[in-house]
Formats: structure tokens, sequence, C-alpha cells
């Protein structure tokens, strides 16, 4: 499913995203992918998106080569994975309901294809009765629902997830992560990038630490919390 | 690209187009006030040369004819090859008979003391040749000393040449102001529609994010801005096209301007309002579509 061989990401002024990861995610995996600030969780999610472009090396996602990825071919890709982000990137002119059916009409659903899909959706997620409303009049959770209904309409077969827990309070965080584990029960394979150290030791998932660009601890299990103590400081 | 992707289009341009309203209406009052501007101007410079055009008509080669010219050389031969001088609008045949009635009428009293001039008329026959132009007047005049029958005034020279250079210089001082003003006016409504289109700039990422085409954003951003172009280039139409003929009314109920003379609306409006309309629907079109292009490399 997703495939880093000797990823190496450096940026124009000269600092370290990625340093020759070599990584494999299997279909179906729930992975987290944790580390400090600085540590290269964002350049591995902007790498995944093909929001930046690796310096050296070669990345494999659904069966696309991204370096061989050319920009025309870049909405189709996108279209292979649900992305959610800490701050929800919602489109605030538009109501909950319009917001997740505007991710099916971009793969051109028909009409009635997204009158039947949406609801089933905000079903899922919990927001059938929230379908009206507009992102402003919505809590955190909700609004991060929303994304997450979004992201898994059109039933990607990955799911990419940065930082989605960061800004919500912890009994919210908790629906966020429990909704992300009945998604992965369907079946999708999900990467999140966090910082939050309860969630990855009670989840007890797959966990790929990096640490300076570089990964350090790629096992199943909670946070490693010495190593992390010791990084935060 | 299906019906219904056009109509979601057409449906996301209106919406941005309300929901957004205080932008759009910024947009809109630019462009109309930039299009307004240039199209008053027009106007102006449109019958400043009308007025000019106007004084021209009015001025004739008066060429007399030599008395030992028979009449019917005169009409068969002399009138035909006037008429048919490529730079000749219309030639105005007077008989010395005629000349000379005008003459006595023109004559309040007095006119008893010329009538032995009846019988002994001292007038030639005359044409009064009208030209298309000013402009040919030299060339036309080169044609007509060619014929022997006829004897020239030359003292339209001087006229000519100052009608002519004020023309010309009203001419090419309107097209390089109007050319400047409509400059100015796209890079003005250019840079407004970029706020516009800037103010979207999160929106147009989101869209990119989640596996949107290039032109399945664009395309709502081009119609709304050629929405917005038709609009603002509509209003300083119809403002000019009505304003136009209230305003020459006005200065027409005005005695002591009765000397000036007004192109009609009618005539006028057969260039403004494509213009205006087609410059809005333009500038609206290629700004959003410009605009919208340095957001779409997320």
């Amino acid at each position: 499913m997703i495939e880093f061989v000797k990823a190496t990401k450096i940026y124009e002024n000269g600092a370290r995203g990625l340093d020759g990861l070599d990584l494999r995610i299997e279909k179906g995996e729930f992975v987290f992918v944790v580390g400090a600030s600085g540590s290269g969780k964002t350049t591995l999610v902007k790498l995944l998106l093909k929001e930046a472009e690796l310096s050296s090396g070669r990345i494999f996602v659904n069966g696309h080569e991204l370096s061989a990825l050319k920009r025309r071919h870049l909405p189709k890709y996108r279209r292979t994975m649900g992305v959610v982000f800490q701050d929800f990137r919602l489109l605030k002119n538009k109501t909950v309901y319009e917001n997740v059916a505007f991710a099916m009409k971009i793969v051109e659903a028909t009409p009635r294809e997204i009158r039947r899909t949406v609801p089933q959706v905000l079903n899922l997620v919990g927001l059938s009765k929230k379908a009206k409303a507009y992102p402003n009049q919505l809590s955190g959770g909700e609004q991060q629902r929303t994304a997450l209904a979004r992201a898994i309409v059109n039933r990607p077969p990955l799911l990419v997830a940065d930082e989605p827990t960061g800004n919500l309070d912890p009994d919210t965080a908790w629906e966020i992560m429990t909704l992300l584990e009945d998604i992965n029960d369907l079946g999708t394979t999900i990467v999140m990038a966090t910082h939050a150290h309860d969630i990855v030791d009670a989840m007890q998932k797959r966990v790929i630490q990096l640490e300076q660009a570089q990964l350090v601890r790629d096992h199943a299990g909670g946070y490693d919390n010495n190593q992390a103590e010791e990084l935060d400081q | 690209m299906r019906p219904r992707t056009i109509r979601h289009y057409i449906t996301e341009a209106f919406r941005s187009l309300v929901i957004n309203r205080l932008m759009s209406f910024a947009s809109i009052l630019t462009v109309a006030s930039c299009i307004f501007i240039v199209s008053l101007f027009y106007l102006l410079a449109a019958n400043i040369d009308y007025f000019l055009q106007q004084m021209e008509g009015n001025i004739s080669i008066i060429a007399f004819v030599d008395d030992d010219v028979p009449a019917d050389v005169m009409q068969n031969q002399v009138l035909p090859r006037l008429e048919n001088m490529p730079q000749v609008q219309s030639v105005i045949f007077i008989s010395r008979d005629q000349a000379l009635r005008d003459w006595l009428q023109g004559l309040e009293g007095g006119a008893e003391a010329f009538e032995s001039l009846l019988l002994n008329n001292p007038l030639p026959h005359t044409f009064e040749i009208y030209l298309y132009d000013l402009r040919y007047h030299e060339e036309a005049m080169v044609i007509l000393q060619g014929m022997p029958e006829l004897n020239l005034n030359h003292e339209l020279g001087s006229t000519v040449e100052i009608m002519t250079t004020v023309r010309d210089v009203v001419q090419i001082t309107s097209l390089v102001l109007i050319g400047v003003l409509a400059l100015i006016a796209v890079v003005l409504i250019m840079n407004t529609i970029r706020i516009t289109v800037s103010s979207r700039q999160v929106e147009i990422g989101i869209m990119k994010y989640v596996g949107a085409t290039d032109w399945f954003i664009r395309w709502p951003f081009i119609i709304e801005g050629l929405l917005i172009g038709f609009i603002g280039g509509m209003i300083p139409a119809l403002v000019c096209r009505f304003g136009y003929n209230w305003l020459v009314g006005v200065i027409e109920g005005i005695e002591w301007l009765n000397f000036l003379d007004f192109m009609p609306g009618e005539d006028i409006f057969v260039y403004v309002l494509p213009l205006a309309v087609g410059l809005g629907v333009l500038i609206g079109l290629v700004g959003s579509a410009v605009s919208v292009r340095r957001y779409l490399k997320v």
C-alpha cells in the first residue's frame, strides 16, 4: 500500500525533513507517526499528499510512484486517499452536507449517489442532525467529524490524518479516535501523525517514531515514553 | 463535461457571488467606475469629432464656370466628371440666373436698383463641390485645376488645413487618452479581482487537497469573473445610454448653446454598449482566470 525507499527530503534552506527513510505500510494497517516538532512527521504527511517533492529516494502509494506522478494526475491520486487536518479545513461557505457532498461532486458522482451516500456517512460520524449547519455553527469535534465524513465519503483505501485531535479536548479526541478505529475496521488503511502520547499508548497500534528526520523506532505498542520525554527536553 | 458538472459550475458561481457579496460588490463597482470613465471620455471624443465633421460638411469647393462653356458641355461632360471623382461626395450646380436671384433675395430693400442686372447678369455658373473628407482637398484640387472649364476659389486652403489639423489632434489625443484610461481600468480591475480571489485562497487549497482538478476549481471563478464583468459593464453602458439622451435634451433646451450639434444616441451606442460590456466581460474573465492560476499550485 505505502512504501518509502531511502526517502530523503531536504528543504531549500538546507533543513532535512526526512533522511533516508525506509518504511512499508500494508493495506488495512493503523499506523501512528510520532515524534517531536521538527522530527519529520509533517514532511512525511506532505510527501504522502504530494504537497512536497522528494529530494531523493522513492515513495509508492496505492500503486503510484509519486516522483513519476505528473501534475495533471495529482487530483486523481489525491482521490485515492482521504485527508484530515488539525485545523479541519472545511469550506466555510458550505453546510456540513455540502462539504461532504463536494468531495463526491469532484469525482462526478450522480446526484442520486450523493443523496444516498452523504446521509449514510453523516450518520456514521453522528452528524445527521447537523447536516444543514455551517462550520462556524459547529464545535471543534463536530467540525473534525465533518472533515472525517468528507475524507471517507468516496471510500478511499487510505486515510491520512495530520494531528486530527490536536485542537480537541480529551473527550472529543477520543470520540474521533473511536471513529477512526471504526473506519479502520472497515478496511481503510490509516496513517495518523500525532503528538498525543495517551492516545498512542491506549490504542496499542503500530508506532513509527521519527527523530531528526530519521526513523528511530517501528513496532507495535504504545509510545516510547522515556524516549519521548528525552525528545521533548 | 457533463451537464450536471456545468450546472454545478454555474450554481457555484452565482452562489459565490452572493455569499462573497461585499467583495463582489467592490469588484463590480470598480469595473463599473473604470468603464464609466472610459465610456464618458469616448462619448466626449466622439461628439467633438462629430461636431468637426458637421462643420466640415458645410465647407465646399466653389468652382466657377467660364462664360464660353456651352450649357450641354457643362451638363454632359463637366458635371459627370465632377460627380465621378472618388473624393467627391456631392455636387450642386447653381446656374448664373439662380445665383443672381439668390443674391437679390438676400438684399433687404434696394434690390430694385440692381434689377437692371437681370438683363446683363455678371455672375457665372457655379459648382459647389462637397468632399467625403476635407483630407482629400489637396488631391481634389489637383484634378480640378486640370479642368480648363473651371475657375477655382483658392481661399479654402488655409481653412481646410486648420480644420484637418484640429480633427487630427482631437482624434489622436482621444485615442491616446482612451487607451491610457482603458489600460488603467484593466490594471485596477485585475487588481480588484485578484484580491477577491486571494481572499478565497484557503478555499482553493482545500478543494485541491480533496482531489479537485484545476478546471473544476477554475470554472466557477471564471464564470463569476464573467458575471462581475458583465454587470460592471452593463451599469455604465445603461447609465451613459439614458444619461446621454437626457443631457443632450437639457443642452438643446439652452438657447445660447443652439449651435452645438450632438451625435444621435442611437448612432453612438451601437459602439458604446458592446464596447463597455465586452471590455467588462473580457477583463472579468481574464482577470479571474489569471488570478486563480497562482493559487492552484498546491
